[in-house]
């Protein structure tokens, strides 16, 4: 190592030196005309009042090469990985329909609509797969949907704060146990106990009825389109609670403390006013918009700065109906913009407003709540 | 009875309902994994992790080659599928946001988060089992990356685009190129939730059967030999043993089960801790 014996003492360009992994092949002359591009050599040039112009331009140049060779880089590399994404995921597509096509060609729809299964005779149809997968779907929503939509009441009207958290994610586990084990307890438990518990009684009570009773016909299998009816019933309920709990807390608690306040019970509120905000939805799949073409949880941030709805509206430039609103607050009441006219949310909430007004009249004194306190 | 009592009336039964609804959702998940500790807990011995699948009809025997396929397998598609679907969220959060490829590849990406796992099984057995004239395990862990790829892209994407673009701002102000304000700032401040998105997919995948019965199908023995020959992996084997008639199966079954359910159900409540105190950024 040479290095130091063309300058001395020059403490900063010594501790350069030192902080470097140096190799011993470069010369003192180029190591020093051109010191390798890095956090240290800036704190030279601030240093180093007397450095060369040339020395920083090269430095400054390095650097922004190499950043370009990486940025380049990485962004040729995130477009390959959206473009294999798209190629993998558009071949599952493809692989589908290339496969799909020859039955599609020879039966066309009668495909779906004939039961025959006779590979002798080369003639396929699949209805009796369709129609399984039909009813048991049918039976799975017809379970799921209403016990999913009173868990949702319960967990956003009902339910403590403190529990709120805990039974949500208790309720969401059940998306997580994986498919085969509910196969595997279907088997073994729900049919087993459907058999001996429930479906004798099924076919004894239901079989006689006329178009209904071939549902429950014959001898108690266990096993059956209503045994899977169940298991997937189970298994789609935490997705329709965890969506329809979405939609029931997209309502802001103004509208619904209104109603409550109008005396409403919890079952009217939840019936008149949560179904009223479609247009609620709209604005939420529009910030979800905006949050994705912004940055940032715009409602978040707006809720955190305190601001309304209507302040909500106009900083998202979209409310022409709120702009208005505030545009005509000089006006006489029957000429402002939010004056009463039916629209979704206002006309339910005056629905229920009148309804309760008229219980208010059959009401016996003396009791004054309906449902919940204030 | 006049209408006051009558809507309360309702009201409360409503209310009723909702409380035995939720009884029913919470008691059937407490039900379910009841059974599961019940039937899985006394088969569950060092054995199990120990010895390979036992021929019918004999007593002993664990699920070795099971555990060990199915991490295997697991192991290989989250190396296989995470990176590809972090650089393609981030392409999609952060270079191409406006792009057309951005949209195209959104679009395809939700199609396939919901479709049945079962079909890809079915795409995978057509490129990769099919010319290759049978079963392995690289055949399922691809199939499983193809599963692994929409969760990771969706969440990646979602996280990053949470990420304040002050931050980004800011660090451009200094100077730095949009590769190292996405490596140093956005990763940095989306990490909780690219991780939380990963596990859930690993949680995904390490319970599925459906796509596996056509690409690694099972094996009684074990295989190192990843490219030829059936892998046994846990849910497959729960498959077999549970459909089988005898009794030690079975219960092998049951054990396997309580196994694959305690993995998951950890990694999903992993993935919702890490996820929660995300509301900070």
């Amino acid at each position: 190592m040479n290095l130091f014996c063309g300058r001395k003492a020059d403490p900063v360009a010594l501790r350069t030196a030192s902080s470097r992994a140096v190799d011993s092949s470069i010369s003192v002359e180029a190591e020093s005309l051109m010191p390798a591009a890095g956090r240290r050599s800036v704190v030279d040039v601030a240093l180093q009042g007397t450095a060369p112009a040339e020395q920083v331009a090269v430095s400054r140049a390095k650097t922004l090469d190499r950043f370009r060779t990486v940025d380049g880089t990485f962004r040729q590399l995130t477009r390959a990985a959206a473009i294999s994404v798209l190629v993998i995921l558009g071949g599952v597509i493809l692989s589908l329909i290339i496969g799909a096509w020859p039955a599609i060609k020879t039966y066309g729809f009668g495909f779906l609509t004939t039961e025959q299964w006779d590979p002798v005779a080369d003639k396929y149809g699949a209805l009796a797969p369709v129609f399984g997968t039909i009813v048991t779907s049918l039976i799975a929503m017809l379970i799921a949907v209403p016990l999913g939509l009173l868990i949702t009441l319960f967990l956003t009207e009902l339910c403590p704060l403190w529990a709120r958290r805990p039974i949500a994610i208790a309720v969401e586990l059940l998306a997580g146990i994986p498919s085969i084990i509910y196969g595997i307890w279907g088997l073994f438990v729900l049919a087993p106990f459907l058999q001996a518990w429930v479906q004798p009684y099924l076919i004894d009570g239901l079989g006689w009825i006329p178009v209904v009773g071939n549902l429950f016909e014959g001898p108690p299998f266990g096993i059956g389109v209503l045994t899977a009816g169940l298991i997937l019933a189970i298994m789609v309920l935490p997705f329709i609670t965890s969506v329809s709990r979405d939609v029931f807390e997209a309502v802001p608690p103004v509208l619904k403390e209104a109603a409550y306040g109008l005396g409403c019970t919890t079952t009217e509120v939840v019936r008149h006013v949560v179904p009223a905000l479609h247009a609620r939805r709209r604005d939420r799949r529009r910030d979800a918009r905006a949050r994705r073409d912004h940055g940032g949880h715009l409602r978040d941030r707006q809720r955190a700065q305190g601001l309304g709805l209507a302040a909500r509206a106009r900083h998202h430039h979209i409310g022409d109906h709120r702009q208005r609103v505030h545009r005509s607050r000089g006006r006489p009441l029957h000429r402002r913009a939010d004056r009463a006219r039916p629209g979704p949310v206002r006309d339910h909430l005056h629905r229920a407003g009148r309804r309760a007004l008229h219980a208010d009249a059959n009401r016996a004194p003396g009791r004054m709540r309906a449902g919940r306190a204030p | 009875m006049n209408l006051y009592d009558r809507r309360k009336l309702k009201n409360n039964i409503v209310i009723f309902f909702a409380l035995v609804a939720t009884a029913i959702g919470l008691g059937w998940l407490a039900v379910i994994l009841g059974t599961l500790v019940y039937h899985g807990a006394s088969g569950l011995s060092l054995e199990v992790f120990t010895h390979n699948t036992p021929p019918p009809a004999t007593k002993g025997g664990g699920l070795l080659n099971a555990i060990i396929g199915s991490l295997f397998m697991t192991v290989i598609a989250v190396l296989i599928g995470t990176p590809v679907g972090i650089l393609a969220g981030t392409y999609m959060a952060e270079y191409g946001r406006f792009s057309k490829i951005t949209h195209v590849v959104r679009f395809i990406n939700d199609i396939l988060l919901s479709a049945p796992s079962i079909v890809v099984g079915l795409f995978v057995y057509d490129i990769m089992v099919a010319p290759l004239h049978g079963f392995s395990g690289m055949a399922g862990a691809v199939a499983l990356a193809v599963l692994v790829i929409p969760v990771v892209v969706r969440t990646t994407e979602d996280m990053l685009a949470l990420v304040p673009k002050e931050l980004r701002e800011a660090a451009s102000a200094l100077g730095m190129p949009l590769a190292y304000v996405i490596g140093k700032v956005s990763y940095r401040a989306a990490r909780a939730g690219i991780v939380t998105g990963i596990l859930l997919a690993v949680a995904r995948i390490s319970g599925e059967t459906a796509p596996l019965l056509f690409t690694a199908f099972n094996n009684q023995f074990f295989n190192w030999n990843p490219f030829s020959g059936g892998m046994a992996s846990l849910p497959a084997a729960i498959f077999f043993f549970a459909l089988s008639p005898y009794e030690e199966w079975k219960s092998l079954a049951w054990t396997g089960a309580l196994i694959v359910t305690l993995a998951v159900l950890a990694l999903s409540i992993a993935a919702r801790a890490l996820a929660s105190p995300r509301k900070a950024s």
